[in-house]
């Protein structure tokens, strides 16, 4: 069976409004162990401190990864809620006027809940 | 009264490092990182309240995509704990070798005035006594310096810091560039032949191909028409994730006491654990693509091909028999495809890239011989396997021509082979079957047929026994061919022995390699 097609846009945007709070303290926090082990490696000796860039290296693209997946992630959501609105608008001109508002969702592009 | 040193304490490096900084970087260290596991929760948690407010094909897939996070940063954060505790343990010991590097300095200034005292206190038995004490305890503030150094090291270069697949660019995403209508369930992507999920994937802008390889890598790496490249990415971005998942459920099951059903369970995980480190060895073979990988079974599933498939002209396809297993069997089935892969291109005079041969575990294979004479495991995997052949010719590029496929079934694997052979639009091309106890009896008269038989190959004590009952015959347009011993241009191929058809320099291996390449003339006929 079909999966239902249903948007709350408002809903979406808080949503998409806390992904991207929550996306930058992560980033803060990635950045924040990031800043640890340069003044970490700062205050060690030369041994120590090679093995703990090392790792620091190990960790820079790490850190990325999850940044960028976190932001990928946000920005697919957000082209794909934004491109299904456009459509949606287009597709519910075509409804009647006792359907807009309807909530069925067994219709691909029923229009999507009153804000 | 000039005093003598009696000591050298030398220009220990210890004592150019602040302890107390150290250990203050180690606190900040795992307080960031304590942060970071509660932040990577949080972006996952609350990004699962999505679906709340957008219903889509696509939504559960735009959650799943977040999940990662979680736990990743969760690693992340794990990983650096031995960190933060490294540095500790070394800041500590820094301290205790200033500590003592104190001690011994003031010992040594003593020593040092009671020997100015006495002029010929290098003849004092108790003071040159003292002397040798100090220096020993010199020595061993540079020993346990080196020491701490070294534990810290090793702890250090000994962590691995897990990391997120990060599959496509959504950068260029922008109105229009995806379109909701090109969106499909998953339940609907299943109903689609491999040729129209081929169109379909084809027709999808660049943006919504990343889009579904980010949120679905599951549904994309198992679906036949997918390009081979795209499956394999899909496929091998799912394996660190999967495997940790299962082995932090595993670890957790064996902290308590087992009822029978978490016995079971633990079974099972060790099961898929074992085929996801079976299956990223072979990978680490090279040159390898991961066509299929299913863990939501009973029996783990997946396909390695040799080769790129999409873009060889000759394919082999391999299908296992009794107790061919992804977590037991891959790595020497995968060795097999290999030999054979090398012996077509020296059969055929190919060029490496125009041939491909696949070990396709896309069936639960029976396990034992009680199970081997039950024909259901065969029936529930021809269709997986008529989709997969029917997925390797609907997955080339425009233009190309269309492959040769062969498929060689193994033992028991004779029966999935011939069955799916069976079926209209299987694309298959060749089949060959080699120490197999039955087969399914009529195939299409377009489809040329092979089989091989060992002289001492057990198998042959089944053979026309219970529902076994067809054999291949030259009356039914199968071509017998030879297990003996014979000479290829100067080569003595070894005569095939028992159960085992793929031993590299056998007859055996070379008639499969030769039908494969599309050169069955120079395969050795039977008598």
């Amino acid at each position: 069976m079909e999966a239902g097609w249903r948007i709350d846009s408002s809903g979406v945007a808080d949503v998409l409004e806390r992904g991207d709070d929550d996306a930058r303290l992560l980033s803060a926090a990635l950045s924040a162990v990031s800043v640890s082990l340069d003044e970490a490696t700062g205050v060690l000796d030369d041994v120590v401190g090679a093995a703990l860039r090392r790792l620091h290296e190990q960790w820079q693209p790490a850190a990325s990864s999850v940044d960028r997946r976190t932001v990928a992630v946000l920005e697919a959501a957000r082209t794909v809620v934004r491109d299904h609105l456009v459509t949606d608008d287009d597709m519910a001109a075509r409804f009647t006027s006792s359907q807009i508002g309807a909530d069925d969702a067994s219709n691909r592009f029923a229009p999507r809940t009153a804000p | 009264m000039r005093m003598p040193q009696v000591v050298d304490l030398g220009e220990a490096g210890f004592l150019a490092l602040d302890a107390s900084a150290i250990s203050q970087k180690a606190v900040d260290l795992r307080r960031g990182t304590g942060r970071l596991a509660e932040d990577g929760a949080q972006v996952s948690s609350g990004w699962r309240s999505l679906t709340a407010v957008y219903q889509s094909p696509v939504a559960p897939g735009l959650v799943s995509a977040m999940e990662p996070i979680g736990y990743v940063a969760s690693g992340m954060s794990g990983a650096m704990g031995p960190a933060a505790v490294a540095l500790e343990d070394y800041a500590q010991a820094i301290g205790s070798l200033q500590t003592r590097h104190r001690s011994i300095d003031a010992d040594a200034g003593i020593l040092s005035q009671e020997a100015a005292a006495s002029p010929d206190w290098q003849s004092d038995p108790l003071l040159l006594a003292r002397q040798a004490r100090l220096e020993q305890s010199v020595s061993t503030l540079e020993s346990d310096f080196d020491d701490a150094r070294e534990q810290c090291v090793a702890v250090l270069d000994g962590i691995l810091v897990p990391a997120v697949q990060i599959t496509g660019s959504f950068s260029a995403a922008g109105v229009g560039a995806w379109d909701p209508r090109d969106l499909r369930s998953v339940s609907s992507l299943d109903a689609l032949t491999p040729t129209q999920v081929n169109a379909w994937w084809i027709s999808l802008s660049p943006v919504a191909q990343s889009m579904y390889l980010m949120t679905e890598a599951r549904l994309i790496g198992g679906l036949d028409g997918i390009p081979s490249a795209v499956r394999d990415t899909a496929n091998r971005s799912r394996l660190d994730g999967e495997l940790a998942r299962l082995v932090a459920e595993l670890e957790t099951l064996r902290l308590d006491e087992q009822s029978d059903s978490q016995r079971e369970r633990i079974e099972s995980l060790e099961k898929r654990i074992g085929a996801i480190r079976s299956i990223t060895h072979v990978l680490e073979r090279g040159g390898r693509l991961l066509l299929h990988f299913d863990i939501t079974g009973p029996e783990p599933l997946a396909a390695v091909a040799v080769g790129d498939p999409d873009h060889a002209e000759f394919v082999g396809v391999l299908v296992g028999g009794k107790g061919t297993n992804v977590y037991g069997g891959l790595a020497k089935f995968d060795s097999s495809a290999e030999a054979l892969r090398e012996n077509v291109e020296v059969v055929g005079t190919l060029t490496e890239g125009e041939s491909a041969v696949v070990a396709w575990l896309g069936y639960a294979a029976p396990s034992s011989y009680a199970d081997a004479a039950d024909p259901s495991f065969a029936q529930d995997g021809l269709f997986a396997l008529r989709s997969f052949t029917q997925g390797l010719d609907a997955a080339r590029p425009d233009g190309s021509v269309e492959p040769i496929i062969t498929v060689g079934g193994h033992s028991y694997g004779a029966l999935p082979v011939t069955l799916a052979s069976q079926l209209p639009g299987s694309q298959i091309d060749n089949v060959v079957t080699y120490g197999g106890p039955g087969i399914a009896k009529t195939l299409p008269d377009d489809i040329n047929r092979y089989w091989m038989a060992n002289g001492d190959d057990p198998i042959r004590g089944v053979v026309n026994s219970g529902w076994y009952k067809y054999q291949p015959s030259t009356g039914d347009g199968w071509e017998e061919l030879t297990t003996d011993a014979f000479e290829v241009d100067g080569v003595e191929l070894t005569a095939g022995k028992h159960h085992s058809y793929l031993v590299e320099g056998s007859s055996t291996l070379h008639n499969l390699a030769a039908v494969i390449a599309g050169r069955p003339d120079k395969a050795e006929p039977f008598g």
